[in-house]
């Protein structure tokens, strides 16, 4: 996904290498960060923070092997520091219009995509009741795709804490979507 | 109505082909390189100032030197201080005099041992003190002043009867202060 | 020509002459670390004579002077004049000395003054130097053991404190035998000056027993012509009968005016009307070394005798030193710096 060699370049402090690095680690942050957050304005100050952090830090990483997922941990460190800001902010509470559009959008298939505002939408339905770590271990896990121990290592939780977190997530969106939908 | 995992799977395959799409990288971009610029610029972080400054330990040579020169240095100072005290601890066995060949205090500092006097409790020290001419000629006057005041007093008294009786029992009266305390 | 007794001039310049007309002098140089000399001198005496023939070192009206009178407990008068001058180096002093018109003009006398830079430390010295007399004299030590040479050069008051001290009878020997070894360097010094001078003299038509060298390997012997006739020396060198003795009958008649040309200069030396006074110099910052005597407050003192320059040049010297305060802080960075350096290095390493 990030060329090496682009990664060893930036360590020697090059501003030009490093746009090019923050055009291609842009994408995967900013994904994490909005379907943890759900919101387009703070993912994006979290995706700059976590750039910023990772041009103060690059030199310290030991290989350029490591690079993804020490950003992963970045950027799930930036949400955490976030959403803590946020509890004090009403969460989105969904009324039965709401499910009914979400209902339509599944009944449409897999094949549509959607738009920023409706993922956030779900998202935040899905996952309000959700603990931090059960919201950042899902959407890694399941959203993300990643395997329990890259969570483990990105969160800093253990491989069983990451499975009884996903357990919990997953039973609580299930039990949501077999509620609601 | 669909099964549970079937309505859960269609929910997170809609969530997980829509990946939340970042409209530009450029601005992030563009903040992220204003700031780690004024950063930069700004503030050097603590291993980084560790870094410059420690960065000849490194280089042998220069390592080498600079403890050839902070060795020589130490010698040089144990050596010339050795030399001082040495000589010192000679002086201290040399002859010394007394003060009786000092010079004595020019007329000018007249006013200040005079204001030494009065607040040592009025005790002279035991060398010479040296006044002018003129300072002279001036304290005999004041002396005969003083001396022709005192007989005025003396007649005075002698010539008033009560006035002596009166003046007696005050001395007395003093004398007795004095012994209390 | 004038002439004296070898003896009467012995007794002249081992004399303490101080008339009681003469003030007493002591120089006081206070030297500040950018070379400037502030000196004072101070003069006593019991009448208000102030003679500027009289005075010891060069003092004229750019001097601040100030007179004044101590009267002690015992009621006696001494008159002082107090006189001062900030002298912006040493070659202002040195000025003043060749142009002196005192008392004491005939003496070569030169002040030193040198700072020298040793990072921790800036070291200074300050030195007055007053050249020798005699081109042929002997070095007193070649005559006083270093306990007679510490008494030698002791300050009058020291020497008087010593022999009215609890060890006066110990001192008062060693003052008799210092008397009495200086008695005789004194001698050796003038035949020998009277050798040196006269053989210069002669050198161009001088015989191989007339040469320096030959005149001097009897040097003794002419001393003991000169003690075995002293009481009638004068009359006896006028007859020509001391040289007669020392140099043969027919050297005598032949260089009997170069003899009494060496012995006028001899003489003149020992009639040059010097008068003894006293230095003192205060140091800026820590003594470190001196050849002077201390006081309690460490000012250093010299007595100045003619005897004491009469054969070797007499130097009056002081060493002081001032720390270089950023000199041993810039010193602890860098230790401090180089240490840190180098235990990162060792940590680094692990």
């Amino acid at each position: 996904m990030i060329d090496i060699k682009l990664i060893e370049e930036c360590r020697d402090g090059n501003f030009n290498n490093f746009r090019k690095l923050v055009e291609l680690t842009s994408p995967f942050a900013y994904s994490v960060a909005f379907r943890m957050l759900g919101n387009e304005d703070q993912a994006k100050d979290v995706v700059q923070e976590t750039m910023v952090t990772i041009w103060q830090k690059l030199k310290k990483i030991k290989t350029s092997q490591v690079y993804k997922t020490w950003i992963y941990r970045i950027v799930v460190n930036k949400c955490y520091d976030e959403m803590r800001k946020r509890k004090r902010n009403p969460e989105f509470v969904a009324d039965e219009q709401t499910w009914g559009v979400i209902s339509n959008m599944i009944s449409e298939g897999p094949s549509i995509a959607l738009e920023n505002s409706e993922i956030s939408k779900i998202i935040s339905i899905l996952t309000e009741r959700l603990s931090t770590k059960q919201k950042a271990v899902f959407v890694l896990s399941d959203l993300e795709g990643m395997s329990n121990d890259e969570i483990s290592e990105i969160t800093g939780i253990s491989k069983s804490a990451v499975k009884a977190n996903l357990y919990h997530a997953r039973k609580s969106i299930s039990e949501k979507i077999e509620k609601f939908l | 109505m669909k099964p549970e995992s079937e309505k859960y799977d269609n929910v997170l395959n809609l969530l997980r082909e829509s990946k939340p799409v970042l409209d530009s990288t450029e601005d992030i971009e563009k903040e992220v390189i204003k700031r780690i610029t004024k950063v930069n610029h700004s503030q050097l972080n603590l291993p980084e100032i560790i870094d410059f400054l420690f960065g000849w330990v490194y280089i042998g040579w220069v390592r080498r030197g600079l403890i050839a020169a902070s060795i020589l240095l130490v010698l040089v100072f144990v050596f010339q201080q050795g030399i001082i005290l040495k000589r010192i601890g000679m002086l201290s066995k040399q002859t010394v005099i007394n003060d009786k060949e000092s010079v004595s205090t020019p007329t000018d500092e007249i006013e200040k041992l005079l204001m030494v006097y009065k607040n040592s409790g009025r005790r002279f020290p035991s060398k010479t003190i040296t006044i002018s001419e003129k300072q002279m000629k001036e304290l005999l006057e004041k002396v005969d002043e003083l001396k022709n005041k005192y007989k005025e007093l003396e007649n005075i008294i002698e010539g008033d009867p009560e006035l002596k009786k009166l003046i007696e029992k005050k001395q007395i009266e003093t004398n007795r202060t004095k012994i209390n305390l | 020509m004038k002439r004296k007794s070898i003896k009467l001039i012995v007794s002249l310049i081992l004399m303490f002459i101080v008339s009681c007309d003469d003030p007493e002098t002591v120089v006081t140089n206070y030297v500040h670390p950018d070379g400037s000399v502030t000196r004072k001198i101070e003069m006593r005496n019991l009448k208000n004579i102030f003679k500027k023939s009289d005075f010891q070192v060069p003092l004229d009206s750019t001097w601040i002077v100030k007179d004044s009178i101590e009267i002690n407990r015992k009621g006696d008068t001494t008159w002082i004049k107090r006189a001062v001058k900030q002298f912006k180096n040493i070659d202002e002093i040195n000025l003043a000395y060749k142009s002196d018109s005192g008392t004491n003009k005939g003496m070569l006398r030169q002040v030193g003054f040198r700072k020298r830079f040793k990072w921790f430390n800036t070291e200074f010295r300050f030195s007055e130097r007053i050249d020798r007399q005699l081109s042929f004299g002997y070095p007193v030590k070649d005559f006083l053991n270093s306990e007679e040479l510490l008494y030698f050069y002791s300050p009058e008051s020291l020497k008087h404190e010593k022999e009215t001290g609890p060890d006066s009878l110990k001192f008062r020997a060693l003052a008799d035998s210092v008397k009495h070894k200086t008695d005789l360097w004194s001698t050796k010094n003038i035949v020998s000056e009277w050798i040196g001078k006269f053989s210069d003299l002669i050198a161009e038509r001088a015989g191989k027993d007339m040469t320096r060298e030959s005149l001097k390997a009897r040097e003794d012997e002419f001393i003991k012509v000169v003690e075995a006739n002293d009481k009638k020396f004068d009359s006896l060198w006028s007859a020509g009968i001391i040289l007669r003795k020392f140099i043969g009958e027919e050297n005598a008649l032949k260089y009997k005016t170069e003899a009494d040309s060496a012995l006028g200069s001899v003489t003149k030396y020992f009639f040059v009307s010097f008068k003894d006074y006293s230095v003192r110099i205060v140091m800026p910052g820590k003594l470190i070394g001196t050849n002077g005597f201390i006081d309690s407050s460490h000012v250093l003192l010299w007595p100045v005798k003619s005897d004491y320059f009469m054969t070797e040049p007499y130097e009056m010297w002081a060493e002081s030193k001032i720390p270089n305060t950023w000199a041993w802080i810039v010193s602890g960075l860098f230790l401090v710096f180089v240490l840190s350096g180098v235990i990162m290095k060792v940590i680094k390493k692990d």
